[in-house]
């Protein structure tokens, strides 16, 4: 045996790749055996990787599927396009790519579907890059701990359960309660508060009528220029909804990683829980609980995890992740709410009841919870919002003798008046989020009790009335405040202002 | 269509094809191939170890030597000698950052008798 073959087996190696035609021109090809239901079984291409674009060579042109089944003898895959044109006996390529979207600063303002094509009627979309729809989320040393905050505008959200950047927080509740109305407040106060957080809408089999309104709506507010929409709807193919997170998520990734700040709403994972459990069933897949594939509980934590706050070398960017999910008569222990429940850093738990009663948005104090959020919040806001959850606290377990009314002693009548005022203060029209400042003011002017005398039911009015009186004479203090860099304490300068003005605008609506 | 060769069969493959005379450069242009054809290039390094764990189950012991200076036939024989097997080849590789010594490696084992080797053992016990 000669000896330099032995001992160079890698150089040897080496020489003998470098030395293979490779054969560019020679192509593999596969054939479609079987098709139906928007999945195509293919026969052949044996190279073919676990998502990988193919292309099938129809009659009316190239229609585009991902391998997602690899079988011994043959392949799964499911088509991007229609499936009416794909007949059996098409040849199939592969596209030696695996998903890709365009990504980049050219997409904002645009109304796209998951591939990344415009469906605003506008010109084509010329991104300078593209990114991967499939991607491993960031590790741990790349991160940072969620500190800084971001705010929804809406008064129950960020005084309660603030929502940091980078961070995952669930809206979850039954149809009709208002998910949807937290997103798009949340969105517009982006542009109001003038935060520089890109917004990215992803409608996952949402009736296209709704995404139409939604996009209207954002256009009036001036947020259209700063978001991002990713469209499917139900007619759509399910593969397209799949993929729709996942595409919006890459799209989001770009503005992380370059150092920008993007809130991305997935409305809803219901939906599309369904869509891949309709994939997975036609791929065969054995199901699982409620007929969900076993891997379900992974299709969301990893599109999740790559909502995230990057660390300081990396950029410092974030991307925080807004998912909604649906639930049936109020049940959150259904599988998909309980997974998406344990994934996320919180929930925000809409409440059916709630709403009936007027109470808008109908966010249960007791339900919802945000795991991360306290760090992120500002410290006005904070110094506010202790005496808020203690307020409601204490009085959701004494609503139940409010309507013994006068047998109660002064101090329980007392609590009890506070929480209905703070009640009724935290209900907000849809469309108003509030600012830093406005939200301070509001809750500062109930919990010290300068609304006491205010009829429960003129408190909003005496709210607005405060609201414009501080706009109008102290301007200077309250865009101060607005930075919510200080405590706001009862003795301070600040708080003996708002105290001042307070009392002044109780004064028109005592009862 | 058939499924994707273990590492651990081709290089039996390999190693069974040069015990039995063929020749080395003709086998290795056929494991290219395959692993050309079936995308599998990036294993070539672990193909590579498979392949010299497979001649040593066969007797033939692919060894490394690191040293700080070339070795001499005296010094080589006896390395030769200690590692005892049927056949005996000898990769070897000057690396002057060993500062002096010798470091064999064998596809299932090593020894290290560089004068870095101790350097470090010192350093970590923290004489």
């Amino acid at each position: 045996m000669p000896d330099i073959a032995v001992t160079e087996l890698s150089k040897g190696l080496r020489n003998a790749i470098a030395q293979l035609d490779s054969g560019e021109n020679l192509e593999s090809t596969g054939v479609v055996t079987r098709v139906g239901d928007g999945v195509a079984w293919v026969h052949g291409l044996r190279n073919a990787g676990y998502a990988e674009v193919l292309e099938i060579q129809t009659k009316n042109g190239v229609v585009e599927a991902f391998a997602l089944n690899l079988m011994e003898d043959e392949i799964g895959a499911v088509l991007l396009g229609e499936d009416r044109f794909v007949v059996a006996g098409d040849a199939v390529k592969l596209k030696g790519v695996v998903l890709e979207v365009p990504v980049g600063a050219e997409l904002l303002g645009r109304v796209v579907n998951p591939l990344g094509q415009p469906l605003d009627g506008g010109p084509a979309i010329k991104a300078k890059e593209t990114g991967l729809v499939e991607q491993k989320a960031i590790g741990v040393m790349g991160r940072r701990s969620v500190h800084e905050p971001l705010m929804t505008g809406i008064m129950a959200i960020d005084g309660m359960f603030p929502i940091g950047r980078g961070q995952r927080e669930l809206i979850i509740g039954d149809r009709q309660t208002g998910k949807t109305a937290i997103a798009l407040d949340t969105m517009i106060n982006q542009a109001r508060q003038q935060t520089g957080v890109v917004n990215i809408y992803v409608a996952i089999g949402q009736k296209l009528s709704k995404v139409a309104r939604l996009v209207e709506r954002l256009k009036q507010e001036g947020v259209m220029d700063q978001t991002i929409v990713v469209a499917t709807g139900p007619s759509d193919p399910a593969s397209l909804l799949y993929l729709a997170p996942y595409a919006g998520t890459a799209m989001g990734e770009w503005f992380r990683d370059n150092g920008k700040h993007a809130l991305i709403i997935y409305d809803d994972l219901t939906k599309h829980a369904v869509a891949y459990r309709q994939m997975s069933l036609l791929l065969r897949r054995p199901p699982g609980r409620e007929a969900f594939p076993g891997d379900v509980f992974y299709l969301h934590s990893r599109l999740l995890e790559r909502s995230a706050k990057l660390n300081d070398e990396l950029g410092a960017g974030s991307l925080t992740a807004l998912p909604i999910i649906e639930t049936q008569a109020g049940d959150i222990s259904a599988y998909i709410p309980t997974n998406v429940i344990s994934i996320t850093d919180g929930q925000i738990f809409m409440e059916t009841d709630l709403f009936y009663q007027g109470i808008r948005p109908a966010i249960s104090a007791g339900l919802s919870v945000s795991r991360v959020g306290g760090d992120a919040q500002t410290k006005a806001v904070k110094s506010v919002s202790g005496r808020l959850k203690l307020g409601l606290s204490q009085f959701r377990e004494l609503a139940a003798f409010a309507q013994f009314g006068s047998d109660l002693d002064e101090e329980t009548k007392k609590l009890i008046e506070r929480g209905q005022r703070l009640t009724e203060l935290l209900k907000q029209p849809q469309y108003s989020p509030l600012g830093v400042w406005e939200q301070v003011a509001s809750i500062f002017a109930v919990n010290e009790g300068h609304f006491d005398a205010v009829p429960r039911e003129k408190v909003k009015e005496a709210q607005a009335a405060l609201l414009a009186k501080l706009a109008k004479e102290h301007k200077a203090e309250m865009k101060e405040l607005n930075t919510g860099k200080d405590k706001v304490e009862a003795d301070s300068p600040l708080g003996k202002l708002l105290a001042k003005t307070a009392n002044a605008a109780a004064k028109g609506f005592e009862g | 269509m058939h499924g994707k060769l273990s590492r651990r069969k081709i290089a039996a493959y390999v190693a069974d094809r040069v015990q039995q005379g063929a020749v080395p450069e003709q086998v290795l242009m056929e494991v290219a191939a395959y692993l050309y054809e079936s995308r599998r290039l990036r294993e070539m390094t672990l193909v590579v170890r498979a392949i010299e764990d497979a001649l040593l189950e066969r007797g033939t012991v692919v060894a490394t030597v690191t040293s700080a200076r070339p070795l001499d036939d005296q010094l080589r024989a006896a390395v030769v000698k200690q590692i005892g097997a049927g056949e005996v080849h000898l990769r070897e590789v000057v690396d002057p950052s060993v500062l002096g010594g010798l470091r064999v490696q064998t596809p299932e084992a090593s020894y290290d008798a560089t004068i870095a080797h101790k350097l470090n053992g010192l350093r970590a016990a923290k004489v």
